[in-house]
């Protein structure tokens, strides 16, 4: 399978958050949960404004700190491109929310099979069982304005470059955000303005501390203690490493 | 000693015995995993409609064990084209919500509800009317709703039925000006051909608030195809994105600006003279009215300068047929202002004179599907009542068929009408002033509810009757006109949750029983479905089937100008039928009714995507969206707060000669400073709907109660507001 | 007369409590020996409670306490209480929610019904999870001496009670169905497993 990759152009978001509920019935999320969050962007002052709905929600990197930072190994790529999360192997330890760059990771009461409540990691899936499927994701074929457009990787990154162009006489500061510290990311945003104006960073990067972390510190860990201890021990080790206050400012 | 000497058992156990389930089949959790396991088996594929809003789309609902379990949008219709609003998937969940109605109910001396027997709310309201309607005739009863297919059947055939005239629409808060002034002007409502028009000016109406998934998909195709969007609204609304430029219009003057964009085709010479001269009427007597309507005078009216008038006026006619002003809703027009009539045809009469009608990206008059009806030798229909509509005579160009609904709390405030039945209709919150709605229904002998939930409506009835919700229940066959019409069916997809509710079928037969008419209903909602399908050559088997056809050989004729369903048979430039009504035949500048002065706003509404009147606002999916972004405050322009030392989501007082709201505040940029605006979704007071009730507030408790002259309508803007900063 | 019959009609007794009175259940209650024998049938004493009420005064209570007529009416159905499901392929949003209608519970109890040939009869009230229904055939159960299943269902759809009993708490302490909705509840206890599966049964594994 060819890997996926989605394009949120923002310059095309009405606001109508039919996604977000499309999400919700997906991945029978409560109404307080949703993977997809929106900020609204407006620039100018009346009558010159522009307004600039912002759907965002997990860019699966190529290159996920959240991937490396879970003691679990519950959070893997797909051979789509996604970043997923097994929640039977999440215990939530809260390492991935604390170490996404985008703050997209996040640990949320769910539902286990006995209908207990327990605390999961909980984020975009990039539709991956519906993917796997060679259907499109719900938030994808829900979107009417094509907001949302999903598709083979090249394609989508052409399609990007060729929007591009096309709103540049309108907003001079679009740009494709496809950061590549993170190796790039299969879900790719074009942003009407800076990065910044988003509460998102140019550079986003996936930190040196936990490429360490991963590769060298937790599988000899594990090896030793177990994998409930490492969390305990983990957890000290990952905030004082890559605290999110000291790291970046903002998130959502 | 224990056992009650009379058990009401809920289960017989005659020839029952519990080895008839294994001991594994009792365990709920292996049960649960086996049943699940053969789920694939038992999903059923139920295609239907959506209730979400009056777009009513085509949606398919997955069914397992006679429960939900996933819905999409249907293809093949041509409201939804496979997908669904937020709402569509949303409103879903009132299938199951606590909070519905579950037994008829009537109100008792202390004014509280008591549960009471089907048979004992038909027969005492059965009685009632009957004493009614022989005391003061049956020109004192009333039915008013927010038609959908079995009511468009039902419950018009029962009012007539007890020959009463008075049946009304929720259309005099909604978008009865808006036709008035087309029916008078070119005979009808068309529909843009957004997709493939060239030039499109929408007037108040946002395809991104107000949703249908094919308007706004086609907009996006106009836009991909180059077209040039124009929206001119107080509110840089949710469309902005797809608009080339935003016209911020003083609120209430939309009309001037069109008037002044004829007077510039007239002018400039740029109107398609050969349609004006095959197929209009009056245009010398417009031209002259016209004539004062310059671009520098509707400059002062409207706030937006000549030079842009001018110029959108001329690339318009520079781009005619396939330049449209959209024929817009409720938006600016449709019950707002004063003068929203006059807004109207001067809107269908900007369109005539670009020549755009049944043109290719201009307006299009739909096929319309042509269904059926009972034999009437099998089943007799009731005979027209003699007496004219209530309100009828007040407003003679209202459309007929709809009436004026808020003529039913006027009379009965004046002691005439007696007795109204409301029918999937919250009017007491929705078309006029709520306080008013309380008084004057209280002065009724016979108010009754038709509904799922208890609404502020139901809440002010002597007898409130629930219905199953539209996923449990068979509607009757509807009809959708369009480009290509289509025949479509809302059927029961889910078992019945409450077994003691009734769908409207059978609520107005059983009514109509007990009222004494009983001989007009000897038909099943079966019966009428077939009868209805019938012309179409289509079976009932295949449209339960796929729910939705398209009917290949019922398509709008492109090209060819139609006649038109005016007096005339032409489009009316001048209209005898205005002038006898003791207006201008020719559409004429009316200012708005108030105007806000210093330090003032008119306070002015319109739709979110979400929500769908104050229907879906006791939905936790779609309050919960609102919830979280805030979505039910008020919007002020930032400037105008400035000035009051207002800052961002503080709390603010509106307050108006009719009442006083408190909410939160949003700043922005997107908004004429003359004017604050409430979404319309919000207010709710039953305390029925815990959900809604107490969050942001309902603009119809500002809005006085009154008529437009024209159509009747509510006239939700015309109302003034003052702003002040609540201390903490 | 045998302890599973008296319990049985223990069981019939509440079944018909938790319908909108009438003389019947009050001609029970109002008896002299009615305590006495309450406690007997449920082997556990009830909390001190109220002076009898009137037959009317227990209408209205009974209206504000659990008519869906009435605001913040408390909900006698079981599925109320429990997630929608936990059939992890639902597409749906509140699949895991509780509040809502028509749950798991009520489709399993409706076809325990239906297959043990239970017809339910079309009344107003008729949920196939409403608590009288679960205690009628809780009561058949007894009567059959089918005592595994009778386990089952009582740990399996009673074990909300303690979530009534709260939610009448919270709206009416000094309710006469509060204590007799307690002592309902600590007759089921006794009969609750631990783990409410039925491979836990088959062990044996009583709490
Ligand atoms: S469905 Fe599309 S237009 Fe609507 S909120 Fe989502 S991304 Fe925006
Ligand atoms: S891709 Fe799927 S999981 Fe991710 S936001 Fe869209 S619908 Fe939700
Ligand atoms: S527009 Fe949305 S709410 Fe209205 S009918 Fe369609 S899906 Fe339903």
């Amino acid at each position: 399978m060819g890997q996926y990759r989605m394009l949120v152009d923002v310059t095309k978001c009405i606001g109508c958050y039919s996604c977000r509920v499309a999400c919700q019935m997906e991945n029978d999320l409560p109404p307080d949960q949703s993977y997809i969050s929106f900020c609204e962007v407006e620039k100018g002052e009346y009558p010159n404004v522009e307004w600039v709905m912002h759907r965002f929600s997990c860019l699966h990197c190529e290159d996920a700190v959240c991937e490396k930072v879970c003691p679990q190994n519950a959070i893997s790529y797909s051979q789509t491109g996604a970043v997923v999360v097994d929640q039977e192997q999440c215990i939530g330890c809260e390492y991935c929310e604390k170490n996404c760059p985008f703050g997209r990771a996040k640990v949320e009461l769910c539902q286990d099979k006995e209908g207990n409540s327990v605390s999961r990691a909980n984020k975009c899936t990039l539709c991956n069982g519906k993917v796997l499927e060679g259907m499109t994701p719900a938030c994808a074929s829900t979107c009417y304005t094509e907001a949302i457009v999903f598709g083979e990787s090249d394609e989508i990154l052409q399609k990007a470059e060729q929007r591009l162009a096309e709103v540049k006489d309108r907003y001079p500061d679009a740009n494709i955000y496809n950061p590549e510290g993170v190796g790039g990311t299969h879900t790719i945003y074009l942003l009407a303005h800076k990065p910044e104006e988003y509460d998102l960073e140019s550079d986003a990067t996936t930190p040196a501390s936990a490429i360490i972390w991963k590769d060298y510190a937790q599988p000899l860990g594990k090896l030793l203690l177990g994998a409930t201890t490492m969390a305990v021990i983990g957890g000290a080790i990952s905030n004082r490493l890559f605290n999110k206050g000291e790291h970046h400012e903002g998130g959502e | 000693m224990l056992k009650p000497v009379s058990r009401r058992s809920f289960i017989k156990a005659s020839a029952a015995t519990a080895a008839a389930v294994s001991l594994t089949s009792f365990d709920m959790h292996s049960w649960m995993a086996s049943a699940s396991a053969d789920e694939k088996a038992a999903i059923s594929k139920i295609p239907t409609t959506c209730n979400g809003c009056s777009s009513q789309c085509g949606m398919i609902a997955y069914t397992k064990n006679g429960r939900l379990w996933k819905l999409e949008g249907h293809p093949d219709h041509p409201r939804s084209k496979g997908t669904l609003c937020a709402r569509g998937h949303g409103y879903a969940t009132l299938i199951y919500s606590k909070e519905r109605l579950e037994q008829p109910m009537k109100r008792m001396e202390n004014g509280k509800y008591e549960p009471i027997s089907w048979e004992q709310a038909f027969k005492e309201i059965g009685d009632k009317l009957k004493e009614i309607i022989k005391e003061h005739g049956p020109e004192s009863v009333a039915l008013v709703q927010d038609p959908r297919p079995t009511g468009n059947v039902y419950a018009t055939r029962f009012i007539k039925a007890l020959g009463s005239p008075n049946y009304y629409t929720h259309h005099v808060a909604c978008n009865n000006s808006r036709d008035t002034g087309f029916n008078h002007t070119i005979g009808g409502v068309p529909s843009a051909d957004i997709a493939n028009s060239s030039y499109i000016m929408f007037i108040g109406r946002s395809y991104g608030d107000g949703i249908r998934p094919s308007s706004m998909s086609a907009l996006a195709q106009a836009k991909e195809n180059g077209a040039k969007v124009i929206i001119v609204d107080p509110r840089k609304n949710n469309t902005s994105p797809f608009a080339d430029q935003w016209l911020p219009i003083r609120p209430g003057t939309d009309l001037a600006l069109v008037l002044a964009m004829a007077h510039i085709l007239i002018e400039k010479d740029l109107y398609d003279a050969g349609f004006i001269e095959d197929h209009a009427t009056g245009f010398e007597e417009f031209k002259k009215e016209v004539k004062q309507y310059t671009p520098e005078w509707a400059e002062k009216v409207t706030g937006i300068d000549a030079q842009t008038i001018k110029t959108i006026a001329t690339d318009m006619a520079q781009l005619k047929p396939k330049a449209v002003i959209e024929q817009s809703w409720r938006g600016a027009f449709g019950c707002n202002y004063k003068n929203s009539t006059e807004t109207g045809r001067a809107v269908a009469l900007f369109n005539a004179m670009l020549g755009n009608i049944q043109q290719e990206g201009g307006y299009i008059f739909g096929a319309s599907a042509g269904l059926g009806d009972l034999d009437p030798d099998q089943f007799p229909a009731p005979q027209e009542p003699d007496a004219v509509k209530d309100g009828e005579e007040d407003f003679p160009l209202a459309p007929r068929g709809r009436g004026v609904a808020n003529i039913v709390p006027l009379r009965a405030k004046e002691g005439k009408m007696k007795a109204a039945f409301y029918h999937h209709s919250n009017a007491a919150l929705g078309y006029g002033n709520p306080e008013y709605y309380k008084e004057a229904l209280n002065e009724m002998d016979l108010v009754v509810t038709i509904d799922v939930q208890m609404s502020e409506t139901a809440l002010l009835s002597h007898y409130v009757l629930p219905e199953p919700s539209y996923m449990e229940r068979d509607d009757a066959v509807d009809g959708v006109g369009g480009g290509t019409a289509a025949v479509v069916l809302r059927q029961k997809a889910v078992d019945r949750v409450h077994p003691n509710t009734k769908p409207a079928d059978e609520i107005f037969t059983e009514l109509a029983k007990a009222s004494g008419v009983g001989e007009y209903f000897t038909f099943t909602l079966e019966d009428y479905n077939k009868a209805a399908v019938e012309p179409l050559g289509i079976t009932m088997d295949e449209l339960r089937e796929k729910g939705s056809i398209p009917l290949e050989d019922k398509k709008a004729e492109i090209g060819t100008v139609p006649e038109f369903n005016t007096p005339s048979g032409k489009v009316e430039f001048a209209s005898q039928t205005f002038e006898d009504a003791g207006f201008n035949a020719v559409p004429t500048w009316i200012p708005p009714l108030v105007e806000p002065k210093n330090g003032s706003y008119r306070l002015t509404t319109g739709k979110q995507a979400i929500h769908s009147h104050t229907q879906t606002a006791n939905i936790p999916m779609l309050m919960q969206i609102t919830k979280d972004y805030d979505l039910e405050r008020l919007w002020m322009n930032r400037q105008e707060a400035k000035k009051k030392g207002i800052q961002d989501s503080d709390l603010v007082e509106v307050s108006s000669d009719s009442a006083s709201s408190t909410v939160k505040v949003k700043l922005t940029d997107r908004l004429h400073p003359e004017t604050v605006y409430i979404p319309s979704h919000y207010g709710i007071t039953s305390k029925y709907l815990t959900t809604a009730k107490g969050v942001g507030f309902s603009y119809m408790e500002h809005v006085p109660f009154h008529f437009q002259p024209m159509s009747g309508c509510s006239m939700i803007h015309e109302v003034i507001v003052d702003v002040r900063k609540v201390d903490a | 007369m045998p302890d599973h019959m008296k319990q049985r009609d223990l069981l019939l007794f509440y079944a018909e409590l938790y319908k909108p009175p009438g003389d019947a259940v009050y001609e029970v209650i109002s008896h002299p020996d009615f305590r006495t024998e309450l406690e007997q049938a449920s082997g556990a004493a009830l909390n001190d409670c109220c002076d009898l009420p009137s037959l009317s005064s227990l209408k209205e209570e009974f209206r504000s306490l659990f008519s869906s007529s009435s605001q913040n009416g408390i909900s006698l159905i079981e599925s109320f209480y429990k997630p929608w499901t936990t059939d992890q392929t639902a597409a749906l949003p509140f699949a895991q929610s509780k509040g809502m209608m028509m749950g798991d519970p009520a489709w399993h109890m409706r076809y325990l019904l239906e297959e043990i040939g239970l017809n339910s009869s079309y009344d107003p009230m008729f949920y196939p999870d409403h608590i009288s229904v679960i205690l009628e055939l809780a009561a058949f159960l007894l009567e059959e001496q089918e005592t595994d299943k009778f386990t089952l269902l009582v740990s399996q759809h009673l074990n909300w009670l303690d979530d009534l009993v709260e939610a009448i708490r919270k709206q009416k302490k000094d309710s006469l169905y509060l204590k007799l909705t307690e002592l309902l509840n600590k007759f089921v206890n006794e009969f609750t497993i631990c783990n409410q599966s039925f491979d836990r049964l088959k062990e044996d594994s009583v709490c």
